[in-house]
């Protein structure tokens, strides 16, 4: 035979809302006749009084952050966001390639190539 | 979403990205706290799905198709910006009410302004502390206003498992917060609006 403080233990446990009958009652999403019983239920249960109190000091704390201004505004969709990129790409490649040459030893080799074919064409032609 | 399906139609994409625009960036600066990083991913979110539109059902919502890929991408953009170190407030977890010690630190005693600042920056950093899984529920349901229901057809999952991962965000928020809500609590008790009794 259970005690009196077991029967009254079980018979709460039983009637005691889940965590998910809570949170459909705080976000509004319970129909009203399951409200009135939650309210009630809270009402005489201390412990679920104090589990919600909690719960509410968390939605209460998340209204805090609020977002700043957008920075941008209006539709900016580009069909071909990569096309740009890719154009970025191919002239970032092309100024390198062409310092790439001006400044690499064989391009300074080539100069001085030039340079005496230059000089030998002009002792050629005098 | 349908025309551009069948038809890349990009003017009924522009008409999309206009009305999703918004919420999507809303959405990625929840997720990762950080409006600029926000604004890429949205971009990011809407090239996909038009790169993807041949994978939109025409039974499913296109609001859950786009929310779905949008939060995919913010936490792929969470696990890289964890990888780089760039962002470290597991400390928080284990010193329990860190931050609020830090809020709490401030000697003078800020303007209103101020203040609400600091705690929207407190409740912030509290979010990026949960799980994406918590983060994510709490974004939908809180600040973009989706039923449960909705949620959980956008996440795959049970309504009854969305339910009580919020349980679980809030009452992770609320230890993360604890400080500052024992500070606020000694001058008025929080109730929503579903507690207050007429």
């Amino acid at each position: 035979m259970q005690s009196q403080d077991q029967n009254s233990r079980n018979e709460n446990a039983v009637n005691h809302p889940g965590a998910a009958e809570w949170m459909a009652f705080h976000y509004g999403e319970v129909p009203a006749e399951q409200k009135r019983q939650l309210r009630a239920h809270l009402a005489q249960c201390a412990a679920c009084r104090q589990q919600n109190q909690a719960w509410a000091q968390g939605i209460a704390a998340l209204d805090e952050w609020k977002l700043p201004a957008p920075l941008r505004s209006g539709p900016r969709w580009q069909p071909m966001p990569m096309l740009k990129w890719a154009a970025a790409a191919a002239l970032v490649l092309a100024i390198g390639f062409a310092i790439g040459r001006q400044s690499s030893k064989a391009a300074g080799e080539i100069a001085s190539l030039k340079d005496s074919v230059g000089r030998l064409a002009r002792m050629v032609e005098h | 979403m349908r025309r551009v399906k069948i038809h890349d139609d990009p003017q009924a994409f522009a008409r999309l990205v206009t009305r999703w625009e918004k919420p999507i960036q809303r959405l990625c600066t929840r997720m990762t706290g950080d409006v600029h990083r926000a604004e890429d991913l949205t971009q990011t979110a809407f090239t996909r799905v038009f790169a993807r539109r041949a994978d939109w059902r025409e039974i499913g919502k296109f609001s859950s198709f786009l929310w779905r890929v949008a939060l995919n991408l913010c936490h792929d953009e969470s696990r890289r910006f964890h990888r780089r170190g760039e962002f470290s407030l597991d400390a928080l977890e284990e010193s329990d009410g860190g931050m609020a010690e830090n809020f709490a630190s401030d000697a003078p005693a800020p303007d209103a302004h101020a203040e609400s600042q600091e705690r929207g920056e407190l409740v912030r950093q509290a979010l990026e502390n949960l799980s994406g899984q918590y983060r994510e529920v709490v974004v939908l349901r809180h600040y973009e206003g989706l039923k449960f229901r909705e949620i959980a057809d956008v996440l795959g999952i049970p309504e009854g498992t969305v339910k009580s991962r919020m349980a679980e965000a809030l009452s992770q928020l609320n230890r993360l917060l604890k400080h500052v809500n024992e500070d606020e609590s000694c001058n008025h008790k929080i109730r929503t609006p579903e507690m207050r009794t007429r």
